[in-house]
């Protein structure tokens, strides 16, 4: 009876095509094609089926299913799952799991709570349910094409396969090609259905920069998840001797990652290309005013990609110069033949501790964005804020590399008059107050512990089926049971709400850019059903964040979205008219389209104190807003074909799917 | 009783050195009757006759093709010196019926080289096209069993490849044999011509109009080339329209359509046929519980179920044909025959650019023209552009947008200096329609406002009456005093240098 001894173990070791089957196939790529990665230990049913993710691996248009893998069979555990096979359907179940739970575990540690998925929204008798989606689904070999997206609707990757039709020095006709076997392609799937479980108004395209952003930061993520993975850099740093103090290898490295298997996305040419004619790999220099012109969301987001990758190379660079100065004498020039390995490994460590920092920086900056039409510039304001809240002091500079780095490629927030670290911050709850005229001190205490009116009529929110609920808000515990905390956050917000609308925090709702009172110009702004008065206020999610900080200490947040809509229409003239009231407007009336604002509040629970308030760029009531939407939506969304209206894509119901097609 | 008695009593007046153009307003589609003053008399020349079914009933006032073609035959006494077919699609086509065009004399049929038989391009695609065909209709039935929305787009962009008249058929329905198609108007002008019709290659010679000695003809496209017709960017090893070969690769999404299950892309032992699941006790177990059979289970009302249907994918994988109709529709479009007609040597010219899309476009200033008296430049030969005949329908990629100094020919292009002031457009297209039945954003609306922008208030669009503005600018008064309206078209008189 030894076993009662042995404690659980902490990690599961899963082997993984480093690249993707391609890239392992070439003779200089040997002994760094696969990698054995570490994720962390649950017990498994075949599937793989575990706490997050469930791997089905139907083929509907082969007719068959692939039998499940049971990654728990003793046989497997001892030597660390399948070895990598491109022509076993088992160890592709094993690779999409293994690079699914790396990028889950990125995203818990930054923001420093447990992984949910996206709720299953649905309406009944009119009346609006969410229930819970406990693991994202996994289809391997979903479709025959040249495409791999996440579905928002089902909640679910669909990988496809194609076969190869080319004939060149990497492929031979006939061959199939899986994009399941691309660690990018999986972080980047991956990293969509985890944007879309924290933000999932970020689908929905309301400016130019919504979607580009939503395939920037699954390649972001991506590309340092595997700058993270020790081994990688070093193989690759000590074999190119060559260009080692600039920062060409790195980024030629970061591309050829995001290259395999074909399906390229943002950063296909993000970071720099071959010239044509010379044939030598040259980075693609910043630009301040390409964003201006660049309104593809692939061609687009990878400006956002570049300028991330910018501030990442500055750090490395800062970091390592100290190491080329040993190396080299003081003389900088390295001498010739192999570098030492001592150099290559120290240089590598460096690079994937700047990377693995660079990641957890552009994750935590989730909690920090605006509740919808996130603009890079808003971004950039994210990142800066959440690093400032866990790490005051900055020492190696990653915050001044990240706004040199965007200033360089043009990205800066709207009406900032500088890009000062401090100008950049989000304002904290007393800041927001003064810029509205509010005086006085915001009393947070009547948050917890009270019950608040949660008017069930007026309480438009999508809601649970179930009847019971928490009646008051209560301080944190660590919740790890994810469904109880999905249900959590649903309680909170409902108890948000009764504060923000019917309690104390209506005193409040100016400074966090929400109106409350009915505007008889502006009618077009949604109000409760049945009759209530005022307008509606919809308190999205109520998250919490345990988040450590550079001195050790934790920080404990509660992250609070919430939005107003209004209904938009093509014509301005039937706007005004609806605005004003000489229209009416008809129950079932949804307008063309839906302008939402609102904020995001993030209050820390210990000290009662309204860290940062994170508005849109204006509220509910703005008609200059609305009518810059309108123009973007009529005008400046690009179709995809000669057929389809470019807002096709914004109102589907897989975006991604034609998204990532179109990108190809 | 004639229905537009206004439209009736009207004659085309060319101006001796210029061109009058009479813009039919048709429907959603393509009929210019273009008319010169020759030197017997004045000289015809048609291009296109089509619309799309259903969308003639869209206009102020309703329209037919009958109507068209009995106007036509007045006007030329039945007699077309020169019919151009720019490509091979419904909505600019399926007017050419044997009854219509009844006793017509046609001098000559102008074709792109994409009809030629000889050509062995030609006669690749053709063949690629008829397998496209038969693989949407295999992917669509399917969509339709499921009742997928798809499954009507798929029809819309079928029902231009194919043709006819009818509103509202399925693709099965379309490919059913016997039906007027596209090819049987081919076939109708083909047999109405002596000899062969011609069919022309760009940059390869000036095009002269037989009977008019002042006109000059340009032809900037289509590309004799398949990877600019398909307007294939550079993108990964990504080939669609696929490389020539008759044969379907194993694992492709054709060889699924066609039915060639066995073609798993793994061996035997691992996969079990999704109808014998319930063989394995262990497997159909699993199987029920993380994917489901029929109707799902559903325990608790706040947790989605593992076997929930909205999570299942059996038909995900059909809308990759959707991909497929777009990408053949945009082909024949980018296949168009694209004519500059030249009024007088360095004289204004007229551009009729079929349904050409990004990659015609971009092959038309390829080359210079060769003439014994100096080559002639196609960026120069676009500045005296003074009418545009906007392609296709005004849609995304079919007016390239850019700039003067851009190397790639584009709206700026055109009309260019003294020209300018002139420069006119003509949108074939009614947008209620387009919108509102299927679904395609025509005119697209950045495009709409490019025109306005370069063209003022001199854009004519087929489903948009001309609102007769007695003030304006100088120029706009030219314009208006060369325009005329009616419910059946367009007239437009260009006036020589």
């Amino acid at each position: 009876m030894e076993r009662e001894f042995v404690a659980p173990p902490v990690s599961r070791r899963l082997q993984i095509f480093s690249f993707d089957p391609g890239l392992a196939g070439q003779f200089e790529n040997a002994g760094i094609g696969e990698l054995t990665v570490n994720v962390p230990w649950e017990g498994l049913e075949p599937g793989p089926v575990g706490e997050y993710i469930e791997v089905v691996d139907v083929d509907p248009a082969s007719g068959v299913m692939y039998r499940p893998v049971n990654l728990d069979n003793p046989m497997l555990l001892a030597q660390d799952g399948l070895p990598p096979s491109e022509t076993n359907p088992q160890f592709h179940q094993q690779m999409v799991y293994a690079v699914a739970m790396a990028t889950i575990g990125h995203f818990e540690r930054a923001l420093g709570r447990p992984a949910l998925w996206a709720s299953r929204e649905y309406t009944e008798e009119g009346k609006r349910y969410e229930s819970y989606i406990q693991r994202l689904r996994i289809y391997p070999h979903a479709l025959r094409e040249q495409n791999a997206y996440y579905s928002p609707d089902k909640k679910a990757l669909l990988f496809g396969y194609f076969p190869v039709e080319r004939k060149d020095k990497f492929n031979s006709p006939g061959t199939v090609v899986f994009t399941c076997l691309s660690h990018d392609i999986i972080a980047h799937e991956t990293t969509h259905a985890l944007l879309d479980g924290v933000h999932p108004r970020f689908n929905r395209s309301v400016n130019p920069d919504v979607l580009a952003f939503h395939e920037a930061f699954a390649d972001i993520v991506a590309l340092f998840q595997h700058f993270s993975y020790p081994g990688v850099l070093r193989d690759q740093i000590s074999r190119t001797r060559g260009d080692l103090v600039g920062d060409n290898l790195l980024a030629q490295l970061a591309q050829q990652f995001g290259r395999a298997s074909g399906r390229g996305g943002a950063l296909r040419d993000a970071l720099g290309k071959r010239d044509k004619e010379t044939g030598v790999w040259m980075r693609r220099a910043p630009n301040t005013n390409e964003l201006d012109t660049v309104l593809e969301p692939h061609d687009r987001g990878s400006i956002l990609v570049a300028a991330v990758f910018g501030a990442f190379t500055k750090v490395y660079r800062a970091r390592t110069v100290d190491l080329y100065r040993i190396a080299t004498q003081g003389t900088g020039v390295l001498p010739e033949g192999e570098i030492h390995p001592d150099l290559a490994k120290r240089l590598a460590d460096e690079a994937a501790r700047a990377a693995l920092y660079v990641l957890q920086m552009c994750i935590r900056a989730l909690d920090y964005c605006p509740p919808v039409g996130i603009t890079f510039g808003d971004y950039l304001r994210a990142i800066v804020t959440a690093d400032f809240d866990v790490n005051p002091e900055d020492e190696a500079g990653f915050r001044l590399a990240f706004v040199e780095s965007f200033r360089e490629w043009g990205i800066h927030p709207r009406a900032m008059r500088s890009m000062s670290i401090d100008s950049l911050l989000w304002p904290t709850g007393d800041e927001s107050m003064s810029e509205v005229g509010l005086g006085g001190n915001l009393d947070l205490s009547t948050i917890f512990g009270s019950a608040h009116d949660t008017d069930e009529v007026a309480y438009s929110s999508g809601t649970r089926k179930a009847a019971s609920y928490v009646d008051r808000l209560l301080p944190w515990t660590l919740e790890s049971d994810r469904r109880k905390s999905w249900e959590g956050m649903e309680d909170s917000a409902r108890q948000m709400w009764g504060w923000l609308v019917n309690g104390e925090g209506r005193k409040y709702a100016k400074a966090a850019g929400l109106v409350l009172d009915e505007d008889p110009k502006r009618r077009t702004i949604f109000k409760p059903p049945k009759g209530k008065v005022g307008l509606a206020v919809e308190v999205h999610s109520v998250r919490r964040a345990v988040r450590k900080t550079a001195k050790g200490g934790t920080i404990d947040c509660l992250v609070v979205e919430v939005t107003q809509r209004r209904r938009g229409y093509y014509d301005a003239d039937e706007q005004r008219r609806k605005d004003l009231g000489e229209e009416e407007i008809k129950s079932g009336d949804n307008g063309n389209f839906r302008f939402r604002a609102g904020c995001t509040l993030i209050i820390e629970s210990d000290s009662l104190h309204l860290r940062r308030v994170i508005r849109t760029a204006t509220p509910i009531d703005d008609n200059d807003e609305l009518e810059r939407l309108r123009i973007f939506l009529t005008r400046g969304v690009k179709p995809p074909n000669a057929y389809d209206p470019g807002t096709r894509i914004i109102y589907s119901r897989e975006p991604f799917a034609l998204l990532h097609r179109e990108g190809d | 009783m004639p229905r537009h008695p206004a439209s009736h009593d009207l004659i085309l007046d060319p101006p001796m050195g210029g061109a009058a153009i009479r813009m039919y307003r048709i429907g959603h589609g393509d009929c210019f009757l273009l008319s010169f003053l020759g030197q017997e008399g004045k000289v015809f020349v048609l291009i296109d006759c089509g619309y799309k079914p259903g969308s003639e009933k869209c206009l102020p006032i309703k329209t037919s093709a009958d109507d068209v073609v009995a106007d036509i035959r007045r006007v030329t006494d039945g007699k077309l010196n020169v019919v151009v077919v720019t490509h091979e699609h419904q909505d600019h086509l399926n007017g050419f019926t044997e009854e219509r065009f009844k006793g017509f004399e046609i001098g000559h049929l102008w074709f792109s080289w994409v009809e030629s038989e000889s050509d062995q391009l030609a006669n690749a695609l053709r063949r690629r096209h008829e397998g496209q065909l038969r693989g949407l209709s295999a992917a669509r039935s399917r969509l339709a069993a499921n009742g997928s929305p798809t499954a009507a787009r798929i029809d819309e962009m079928v029902a231009l490849e194919i043709g006819g008249e009818q509103e509202g058929l399925t693709t099965e329905e379309l490919c059913a044999a016997g039906r007027f198609t596209n090819k049987s108007a081919l076939a109708m002008l083909r047999s109405k011509i002596q000899g062969l019709p011609r069919c022309i290659y760009p940059h390869q010679e000036i095009v002269r109009v037989p009977g008019v000695d002042f006109v000059r003809v340009f032809a900037l496209g289509p590309p004799h080339d398949e990877n600019a017709i398909a307007d294939l960017e550079p993108r990964g090893g990504e080939a669609f329209p696929r490389t020539f070969s008759d044969s379907l690769p194993d694992m492709s999404f054709e060889a699924a359509l066609g039915g060639r299950e066995t073609f798993a892309p793994f061996a035997g032992r691992y996969a079990t046929r999704l109808d014998r699941v319930g063989e394995s006790e262990e497997l159909s177990s699993w199987y029920d519980r993380h994917y489901g059979r029929g109707e799902e289970s559903n325990d608790d009302d706040d947790v989605v179920s593992g076997n929930a249907k909205f999570r299942r994918i059996e038909h995900d994988w059909l809308h990759s044909a959707d991909r497929m109709a777009m990408a053949m529709g945009e082909f024949t479009n980018n296949s168009s025959l694209v004519l500059a007609f030249e009024l007088g040597k360095g004289g204004k010219v007229l551009l009729f650019a079929g349904d050409a899309q990004r990659g015609n476009w971009a092959s038309w200033a390829a080359k210079d023209f060769p003439d014994s008296e100096g080559d002639v430049n196609v960026r120069e030969l676009l500045g005296r552009t003074v009418l545009y005949k906007v392609g296709h329908h005004g849609s995304h990629n079919a007016t390239l947008q850019g700039r003067t100094q851009d190397d790639y020919p584009n709206l700026a292009w055109l009309g260019r200096n003294r020209h300018a002031e002139e420069f006119a457009a003509m949108v074939p297209a009614v947008r209620k329609w387009a919108i509102e039945t299927a679904g395609w954003d025509h005119p697209l609306p950045s495009i709409s406002q490019a025109l306005k922008v370069k063209c003022g208030e001199r854009v004519i669009q087929t489903d948009t009456d001309l609102a007769h503005n007695a003030e304006g600018t100088h120029a706009m008064i030219d314009f208006m005093s060369r325009t005329r309206s009616t419910p059946l078209y367009f007239d437009y008189v260009v006036m020589p240098d």
